[in-house]
């Protein structure tokens, strides 16, 4: 039913330019597409929210190119993944210095800190996401946060699904080992 | 319990804010509005251009005496048409026209309406 709806919004969009029916859409969608791109760029707030911008201006001059095969969601999803590739292929060396990112604007998003009664450390969910190389970071967000399935990632980045499990087997290890190292237990 | 299981269990628990947590849109959307193409202007100037093109069309047909070909044209299909017409094709036709003016019309309708 949800994505009916949405497919009649892109509809009203596509056909009759309706700004209301997209402004819906962007509603909708805006949170998770900017916690994704949050992730991306390891919780720089403001890169993530031109980027998601970005991100609902192309979908909206590109509607007509969706064809519901996906849902709006992962459609969303691969053009924000698109933006965010162009952008550090233009930009992003300045802040993607080999998989550690500059962490200073974390937001309150970003900085999932897990504490415990005792000596708990802080763990930061960018500071954590920083030790993964960026295919990596995008795979385990995909998976881990946005709960989309090993074939849905592989249409979201335009990879092999066998490439998405090896980011994903890899990203999985680094974590547990940099949690495990950190004294990040689980326990709350 | 193997290790890959407990591996999930941890990064599960650590993800678990993170994946409830939701994003208040705090303007964002009135940004992104603000700063969307103007589909209605290009479509403005379209019709400019459709309408100079017309005139061109029209001062052309004038000066060149149009309708006196054009009467030729039609009068022979009309006799061409009148000694063999299939009643079926013309209703079909006619149904289709129709149709495509219903939807053409509707669409304007509502491009007013936005």
């Amino acid at each position: 039913m949800d994505s009916l709806s949405d497919i009649s919004l892109v509809a009203q969009v596509a056909v009759f330019h309706n700004r209301r029916a997209f402004d819906q859409l962007v509603r909708k969608y805006q949170s998770p597409v900017r916690r994704f791109l949050l992730n991306l760029t390891l919780g720089d707030e403001s890169l993530c929210d031109d980027l998601a911008q970005d991100t609902f201006l192309k979908a909206y001059t590109h509607i007509t190119q969706f064809r519901g095969v996906a849902s709006f969601q992962t459609w969303l999803f691969r053009i924000a993944y698109n933006v965010f590739y162009d952008y550090k292929r233009k930009d992003g060396e300045r802040y993607l210095v080999n998989g550690e990112g500059s962490l200073d604007s974390k937001t309150e998003l970003a900085s999932g800190h897990v504490s415990s009664s005792t000596s708990q450390l802080k763990m930061d969910i960018s500071t954590a996401l920083a030790q993964l190389k960026e295919d990596e970071r995008a795979c385990v967000t995909l998976q881990l946060i946005e709960g989309y399935s090993i074939d849905e990632i592989a249409k979201i980045l335009k990879m092999p699904a066998n490439t998405v499990k090896s980011h994903l087997r890899r990203g999985k290890e680094k974590l547990t080992t940099y949690l495990k190292e950190n004294g990040y237990d689980g326990n709350r | 319990m193997d290790m890959t299981e407990i591996d999930d269990k941890l990064l599960q628990q650590f993800f678990e804010p993170a994946r409830q947590k939701q994003i208040e849109d705090n303007g964002f959307t009135e940004r992104v509005m603000r700063r969307l193409p103007d589909k209605a202007k290009a479509l403005k100037l379209s019709n400019y251009w459709t309408a100079f093109c017309l005139t061109i069309g029209l001062i052309l047909f004038v000066v060149y005496r149009g309708w006196e070909p054009l009467i030729v044209s039609l009068v022979s299909l009309a006799r061409m048409v009148s000694q063999n017409i299939n009643p079926i094709s013309f209703f079909m036709v006619l149904g289709m026209l129709g149709c495509w003016l219903i939807v053409d019309l509707t669409q304007r309708m509502w491009r007013l309406q936005v």
